[in-house]
């Protein structure tokens, strides 16, 4: 049986800081990306496997519904995993759907019109708030926002505060 | 000749530029940009694009440098590779681009790729 060593929501998915602080340390051995979009671009899902080329890890870019069934099938199997979203409704399916994840981390969302700023890479819509609100009183995931792992580390409760 | 792009995290890249001239004097046909903290990816991968567009117009060939591969401007230049099939070097160092600007007006960009990518690393030195 794999393990999701970390679960993060970063609208750039592999990128420096994940190829060179969040991948070392958590033992991970892979990183899936978790995006119907980009599942289905086939340029796009060879810019990210080719972006970890010389990591050694395993890359795959999967649908909602092949995720599903890699986990319902083998739990993921021999990998310990990062699992990368572009975005927090993807986890919310995910996560209804029964995915096991029990700790979220917002790492990077970049700003929009409505959004406002609760670490410096995450800016957050009222609704995306209230999607981590929901995944974490209905489901139990204990959501943070961190962009590296040895920057300041928010709670969902101080991050809600920011909005109001 | 042609068109050099680098793209780095922080403006790293634009200073090294300024090193290759500061050695070889001013160079026609180079850009290098920054990617800062808060700048958005897609913005540069559009800047990227209008590039790499207008030299092909020209006849033009690009070749990207960036600075890690995995990172946002590795994605970028391998974004285009897939698309444009532009070029791309990984790891962009001075002695790498030295080589490049030195041979840029002889060379076919296979053979400029070749020389950049063994003075990228012959230039590393354990002493």
């Amino acid at each position: 049986m794999g393990e999701i060593v970390l679960a993060r929501v970063d609208d750039r998915l592999i990128h420096g800081q994940v190829m060179t602080k969040w991948s070392r340390g958590l033992g991970c051995n892979a990183i899936f990306v978790i995006d119907d979009v980009i599942s289905k671009d086939p340029l796009m899902k060879n810019v990210y496997s080719m972006s970890a080329l010389t990591s050694g890890l395993t890359i795959k870019v999967l649908s909602v519904d092949e995720v599903m069934q890699n986990w319902k099938e083998t739990k993921f199997g021999k990998y310990k995993v990062i699992l990368l979203f572009k975005n927090i409704e993807t986890v919310k399916r995910v996560v209804s759907e029964g995915l096991n994840i029990q700790k979220l981390n917002i790492g990077g969302i970049s700003k929009k019109e409505n959004s406002k700023f609760v670490i410096p890479s995450v800016a957050l819509t009222k609704s995306d708030a209230e999607i981590l609100e929901e995944l974490n009183e209905k489901y139990g995931v204990e959501v943070t926002f961190q962009m590296l792992p040895d920057t300041k580390k928010v709670s969902l409760a101080d991050a809600l505060k920011t909005l109001d | 000749m042609v068109y050099v792009l680098i793209i780095t995290h922080g403006c790293f890249g634009k200073e090294l530029l300024k090193s290759v001239e500061l050695i070889m004097g001013e160079q026609q046909d180079a850009k290098a940009i920054c990617l800062n903290l808060g700048d958005e990816v897609e913005a540069l991968r559009n800047e990227v694009e209008d590039i790499i567009i207008k030299n092909k117009n020209l006849s033009k060939e690009t070749i990207i440098f960036v600075d890690v591969l995995g990172g946002s401007p590795s994605n970028v230049a391998l974004y285009m590779s897939n698309k444009y099939g532009t070029k791309v070097i990984t790891g962009v160092n001075l002695p790498m681009l030295l080589e490049l600007f030195a041979s840029r007006n002889t060379d076919t960009v296979e053979e400029l790729i070749d020389k950049a990518f063994k003075s990228g690393i012959g230039g590393i030195n354990k002493i």
